[in-house]
């Protein structure tokens, strides 16, 4: 072929090439739907202008509370809560909730009947997490930070100002309670063992309670330093677990192991959930009989407090996650309820619907019932607001 | 030929030695007779299985008679199995079978179990967050901490003697008396049975347990830092909304041996497929700042060791702004 006619066909198909182009640019009408025309590959980022930014109107998201109304239940506080105690009143006082601001540390009352809250410490402990308040409302204990960098800071509540004296803890403490003697149990690790320990902060007294053999324990404490404490191995799904009942110092191994195992209880019954079959279950042991005795709903003894019965936070769930491990790592969440474990009986019963009273998904943890048995608290682990059930209204 | 002679006396007389090894404990000289608990050593409570095994046919036409603490079983007469429930912790227990023959001729056979509980506790020295209050898992190549704890026996844990096995392997070497704790590398494998035995120092085995250890890979969960309330416990589990302009992300890597997790070959963060420079000082943790509005981007996130290649874990999730 001649190179001038092999120039004019070359030229001629970058015009038509460049013509197609231009009649795609003008006159082309795009496709409504764009995936059926080019795969999506998945290769590294995309731009979704399709995305509607979450609504961050405020009264959307945050409940209005009236603490002071006749409701059973009632939400206490619009503040993440690190902390809180039924503070003892006497038959003339109104009844008040302590609690500390999680991340602030600074710790407020609530008076349960005009519904007032006022700030009692405006002393800042910053990244609280944890506390616990003495039932006198004297003294606190208060964890904050993380890793290496966890304090543990001791605290008297001052009746005259705002000011929080604090001391800080140098021991390495692994979980920690109050008494109803307004003294403080905390437990220490040590190089094979977790030691429990009594402080009693108005007279700076440490007392040694009892050892668990092993490191990775939890402790469910007693109310007291003299009560029935128990202990077991934390909580794997693929792990055995065994629970010790701990009397005047003396561990005492229970009927009680399984994989996934955690518990809580008192001297009348343990209330303890297991993987079986690679189903999650609930049993209530008896402590009179010595007989296991099976329970509906599963619950997560994480969610459960007790005085005389054992109540808990749970729902008629059928588990379909590796329990309890991803309710831990908190990739989980449920809608819960109040139910309501008697020792007499080996029954559970529905309390109160949580969740369904109101509309809302509240999962329940650190739960905690005040001394006369009439006002169950609970936080809210989706915003760690505090929440109170007062059977007596 | 005197060279052959003594060459065959030598062979005769080595090859003797085993052969009349196999006679003694040959059930032609000496046939199986005798009375075999299952489990070997119950637990309190726990259902166990009496068997009479008698390969010589001496209790043939012979009544059985099983008997619990001197207690007759009746519901077990004349059978060669039995089954029984363990008595209470530390309290011992008499299984005796008795086989009446003819002629007021009887052998007895008896056995004494102590119903004990062996627990072992297994602290694997990997990382899970502070709030997580489970416990943690091996992975390949972490060390793991074995407590036994007995409890039942009136002999102090310091005097008895522990043998510690890991698959076929023994730990430390042998038996190693008040050894209660041990520690050793997770193998290869998805599962490793680790087994103690239990013995005092006179050498009577008093307890044997053997539990499955799972050794499970590393994991990453992506979770909000706030810097006034810490880290939020829940996880971000699809995608995390940018409200503000700027947020933190933590990468929590479970299950990752904590000598890794402390001193990382390898942590990169990769924010919609490019490798990002984290400005952090905490390799884990990385701040994003909004750069234009509407949109998605992938958060990847990887740690790995160097050495021990199989030691490490990738995880990613989605940043909406």
């Amino acid at each position: 072929m001649k190179r001038p006619i092999f120039i004019i066909i070359g030229t001629l198909i970058v015009l038509l090439l460049v013509g197609v182009w231009m009649y795609i640019l003008f006159f082309s009408q795009s496709s409504s739907t764009p995936d059926e025309t080019y795969a999506d590959l998945g290769l590294g980022d995309t731009t979704d202008p399709s995305y509607t930014p979450p609504s961050t109107d405020d009264q959307t998201n945050t409940p209005v509370i009236d603490v002071a109304s006749n409701q059973s239940l009632r939400q206490l506080t619009t503040r993440p809560v690190a902390g809180y105690q039924d503070v003892t009143a006497t038959t003339s006082d109104p009844s008040y909730v302590y609690f500390t601001e999680r991340g602030t540390g600074h710790i407020f009352s609530i008076n349960l009947e005009s519904g007032e809250e006022k700030r009692i410490s405006a002393t800042t402990i910053p990244l609280t997490t944890h506390s616990v308040i003495t039932p006198n409302g004297r003294y606190t204990m208060v964890q904050s930070g993380s890793g290496n960098a966890t304090q543990f800071t001791l605290g008297t509540i001052s009746t005259t100002s705002d000011t929080l004296e604090t001391q800080t803890i140098s021991e390495s403490i692994v979980s920690f309670t109050k008494t109803i003697e307004n003294t403080f149990l905390y437990a220490v690790k040590t190089n094979n063992s977790v030691v429990a320990k009594e402080f009693n902060p108005a007279t700076k007294s440490v007392k040694n309670l009892f050892t668990v053999p092993f490191r990775e324990a939890v402790i469910v404490w007693a109310n007291s330093a003299k009560g029935v404490h128990f202990a077991y191995p934390k909580a794997s799904a693929q792990l055995e677990g065994f629970i010790y009942q701990i009397k005047n110092g003396v561990l005492e191994r229970l009927p009680i192991d399984g994989y996934g195992l955690s518990a809580t209880g008192n001297a009348s019954g343990i209330l303890y959930s297991k993987v079986e079959k690679n189903e999650y279950k609930t049993y209530f042991y008896n402590q009179s009989t010595a007989i296991s005795y099976p329970t509906l709903p599963a619950l997560i003894p994480e969610k459960c407090s007790s005085l005389t019965e054992i109540i808990c936070g749970g729902s008629y769930t059928t588990y379909k996650e590796i329990m309890p491990d991803t309710w831990y790592q908190g990739a989980a969440s449920f809608a819960d309820d109040l139910f309501i474990t008697h020792p007499e009986t080996n029954l559970t019963e529905p309390l109160t619907g949580v969740s369904k009273t109101t509309s809302q998904n509240i999962d329940i943890s650190s739960l905690h019932i005040s001394n006369d048995g009439q006002r169950i608290y609970f936080i809210n682990t989706l915003d760690k607001n505090l929440w109170l059930f007062d059977q007596g209204k | 030929m005197r060279t052959f002679s003594i060459l065959c006396t030598l062979l005769f007389a080595f090859t003797a030695l085993p052969a009349a090894a196999q006679l003694t404990s040959n059930q032609f000289t000496n046939p199986e007779y005798g009375l075999e608990i299952q489990p070997e050593f119950p637990r309190p409570g726990e259902t166990i299985t009496a068997t009479l095994t008698d390969h010589r046919g001496s209790s043939f036409g012979a009544t059985v008679t099983w008997l619990v603490d001197g207690k007759v079983i009746s519901t077990a007469e004349n059978q060669r199995k039995t089954t029984l429930t363990a008595g209470k912790i530390g309290v011992p227990q008499t299984i005796e079978v008795i086989l009446s023959k003819s002629g007021n001729t009887s052998e007895s056979l008896k056995k004494i179990i102590t119903p004990l509980y062996v627990d072992i506790v297994i602290e694997p020295q990997t990382r899970t967050p502070d709030f997580y209050i489970g416990r943690s898992l091996p992975s390949i190549g972490s060390i793991v901490n074995a407590t036994a704890l007995i409890n039942g026996s009136k002999i102090p844990a310091s005097d008895l003697v522990y043998t510690w096995r890991i698959g076929q392997q023994v730990i430390e070497g042998g038996p190693i008396r008040g050894r209660n704790q041990v520690s050793y590398t997770t193998p290869m494998g998805d599962r490793e049975t680790l087994t103690v035995q239990i013995a005092t120092t006179n050498g009577t085995i008093i307890a044997r347990r053997s539990v499955s250890i799972p050794s499970v890979s590393p994991t990453i969960q992506f979770y909000e830092l706030s810097p006034l309330f810490g880290l939020n416990s829940k996880t971000i589990i699809d995608s995390i909304p940018l409200i503000g302009n700027s947020t933190v992300i933590k990468a929590e890597p479970y299950y990752l041996d904590s000598r890794v997790y402390n001193q990382p070959a390898i942590s990169q963060w990769k924010i919609g497929g490019i490798t990002t420079s984290n400005q952090s000082s905490n390799p884990y943790e990385i701040t994003l700042q909004r750069s234009w509005s509407g949109g998605s981007t992938e958060l990847e996130f990887q740690v790995r060791d160097t050495t021990q290649v199989l030691q490490g874990a990738k995880g990613s999730t989605r940043i909406n702004f």
